[in-house]
């Protein structure tokens, strides 16, 4: 967990300069106010000094996260689920949204809840239908359809 | 006068049926949010708002307003009867609200927490319609100069209210304002962070924002969170939820203190509901007789903060309305649906638009009757659903998400835009920096840059302008003090004086 905010705090003191970079390539003022540039410019730099002091913090007080942990066993599940929804999500475009995230329903009460494959796959297709009637039809949303055509 | 006949006309409006049917569904899916876990106020708002896009503003408005009012009623349900706190605004009720279960008293535990919400909250009510229009009309008097001051103030009280290192409040703080600054510049038309992306010209659309940062990555936190608590089973008699008079004695008081606490705090931009449970809880602890009961099953102990976030929930409202500032991410996202239905709130909503303003303040006596009954009537319901798995829960919250986020712009780059967002929200989490000023700052970032920019063009670039001004003095002065205020807790620490220090952890 330390070593998780020590390099959160790098990263962050990063961006902080980064920002500022890409903004001292903006007008720092424009006639007689700020330019675009001025803002973004100025928080990169206050990003970067409290980084600064959020890196210093943590080197003094290193013993404060003996009892954190950044990953713990249910982070595998978070990784998981991330994973399930990335790959639909590429795949909305042929699969359609209802498909989709019906899918996604289903899977995710079988990754964490450890439901039968029948109960699974009912609310697949139950969420698949009720997606396109309840946000396709009555919404009127137009959601990409895929295979099924909704 | 003018305010009764303001009231008079906003309980023609929300007294239509269709008004109350939106108030109706709002309280009881705030309710049922407020015991469902992993899902907040400003989650379920800003998941169902992209949905409301063609419903009238003024019934939806409603309907959110009766969520957040709502939820605070749900989450002491799961507080007093499996000491999990179903919101962060009720975690001081687990503390008396549970120790009053464990001795049989869950029916008068609930029951004084409906009343004192009630009563508590039919005071708020009637203070904020008192006070937003006099809010509003000194608001009128804002130029750029108050507005910026106004928006630092808010910045500068999350580190007061806000609990964890300074720092990182800050470094959230400026996150959100950066994201801000992405897209067109509108002064002066130049491209700003979009990095070649013709979608981001238009900037980052809020509701991607929080679908992301308050959907899915409380998808992700919920899964980490371990479920705990052990359910009283408690098989509800009416006749249980009907106090004694002696508890009648011992909580009248504490709902008309937690009343007052909780709507002063809640007028405080990033005030917010939870820091005012906690002072009313301390306030309550500090002038009673007999402190060493709070803990033990103390029915004050409930009483005070459940009035008092009730109360704050609603004079929540007045910063909104008056002056156009959120106070809460609950607001700030109410505030993004503002936008999206063109309204603009701010001192001209009660003049431009006086339907919507009274209808929604007239609908919160009705949501707040709706509330007394349901949690009189329907306890068992809403504990039924504590039974739903989160497996099955959290395939809903990632549907809404999706599709709350791609209906913005029919667009999946913003679906993507939102899944990043979800993972930013998910890594803060894990890394302790708050998420509350990044949403605040996001909703507020162009207001304050704008305001800062205009200020100077009138006064030909001199900064004067910020200290000539009395009232942008004011604010700015605050801003400054909360700034410093970390330090100050640091010098008092060092002089030996650790009652500055406010810690849930420490009682």
């Amino acid at each position: 967990m330390w070593y998780a905010n020590i390099i959160a705090g790098v990263a962050i003191f990063f961006l902080g300069i980064g920002t500022s970079v890409l903004a001292w390539r903006l007008p720092y003022t424009m006639e007689s106010s700020p330019g675009p540039g001025f803002l973004p410019l100025w928080l990169g730099i206050i990003m970067a000094i409290c980084s600064a002091f959020v890196i210093a913090q943590d080197l003094k007080n290193k013993e404060s996260y003996k009892s954190g942990k950044l990953f713990v066993p249910e982070t595998v599940k978070c990784i998981q689920v991330l994973a399930l929804i990335v790959a639909v999500f590429l795949v909305l475009p042929i699969l359609g949204f209802s498909l989709g995230l019906g899918i996604v329903t289903g899977a995710c009460m079988r990754m964490m809840g450890k439901h039968s494959w029948l109960s699974c796959g009912a609310t697949v297709i139950a969420s698949a239908i009720s997606i396109h009637y309840l946000f396709g039809v009555w919404l009127t949303i137009p959601l990409p359809g895929g295979l099924i055509g909704w | 006068m003018d305010v009764l006949h303001n009231i008079s006309s906003g309980f023609a409006v929300a007294l239509t049926l269709q008004n109350i049917l939106y108030c109706a569904v709002g309280v009881f899916f705030g309710q049922m949010i407020g015991v469902l876990p992993g899902i907040g106020a400003p989650t379920a708002i800003a998941l169902l708002l992209p949905l409301t896009f063609s419903v009238n503003p003024t019934s939806a408005i409603i309907m959110f307003a009766g969520i957040y009012y709502g939820v605070a009623y749900g989450g002491t349900i799961t507080s007093v009867l499996i000491n999990v706190p179903g919101e962060s605004s009720t975690v001081m009720t687990c503390i008396d609200g549970y120790a009053m279960a464990q001795k049989g008293r869950a029916g008068a535990a609930l029951s004084i927490a409906a009343i004192g919400s009630f009563l508590a909250g039919t005071l708020s009510i009637i203070l904020l319609m008192t006070f937003a229009p006099i809010l509003a009309q000194f608001a009128l008097r804002f130029g750029p100069a108050e507005y910026f001051g106004l928006a630092m103030m808010a910045f500068g009280l999350l580190t007061v209210f806000g609990g964890g290192s300074p720092f990182k409040i800050v470094i959230s703080t400026i996150a959100g304002l950066l994201i801000s600054t992405i897209g067109l510049d509108v002064v002066s038309g130049i491209p700003r962070f979009i990095f070649g992306q013709p979608a981001l010209l238009g900037g980052v659309d809020f509701i991607v924002i929080i679908c992301g940062i308050f959907g899915l990555a409380e998808v992700f936190n919920s899964i980490e969170e371990p479920e705990g608590g052990v359910l009283i089973k408690d098989k509800f008699k009416i006749r249980e939820v009907f106090l004694t008079w002696q508890d009648w004695v011992d909580s009248r008081w504490a709902i008309v203190r937690g009343g007052l606490i909780g709507f002063m705090i809640g007028l405080i931009p990033a005030g917010g509901l939870t820091v005012s449970s906690f002072l009313a809880y301390m306030a309550e602890k500090r002038v009673s007789n007999h402190p060493e009961t709070f803990g033990t099953g103390e029915i004050a102990g409930v009483a005070a903060p459940e009035s008092a976030n009730n109360a704050a929930s609603i004079s929540g409202f007045a910063p909104l309305l008056a002056l156009g500032v959120p106070g809460s991410p609950t607001t700030a996202v109410m505030l993004a649906g503002f936008m999206m239905w063109g309204i603009r709130p701010g001192p001209l909503l009660f003049k431009n638009n006086p339907d919507l303003v009274w209808g929604l303040i007239a609908s919160m006596y009705v949501g707040n009757v709706l509330l007394l009954l349901m949690n009189i009537f329907l306890i068992p319901l809403f504990v039924a659903m504590l039974r739903i798995p989160y497996a099955i829960m959290m395939g809903f919250i990632i549907i809404f998400a999706a599709i709350g986020a791609y209906s913005v712009n029919n667009s999946m780059f913003d679906v993507w835009m939102m899944v990043g967002f979800g993972i930013l929200g998910y890594a803060m989490k894990k890394l302790k920096y708050p998420i509350v000023p990044l949403v605040l700052a996001m909703v507020l970032g162009r207001l304050a840059e704008n305001s800062f920019r205009q200020a100077l063009q009138i006064s030909e670039g001199r900064f004067e302008i910020f200290f000539s001004r009395p009232i942008a003095l004011a604010f700015l002065s605050v801003a400054i003090l909360s700034y410093c205020t970390p330090l100050i807790r640091v010098a008092l620490k060092k002089a030996g004086y650790s009652k500055s220090d406010i810690n849930v952890e420490s009682l």
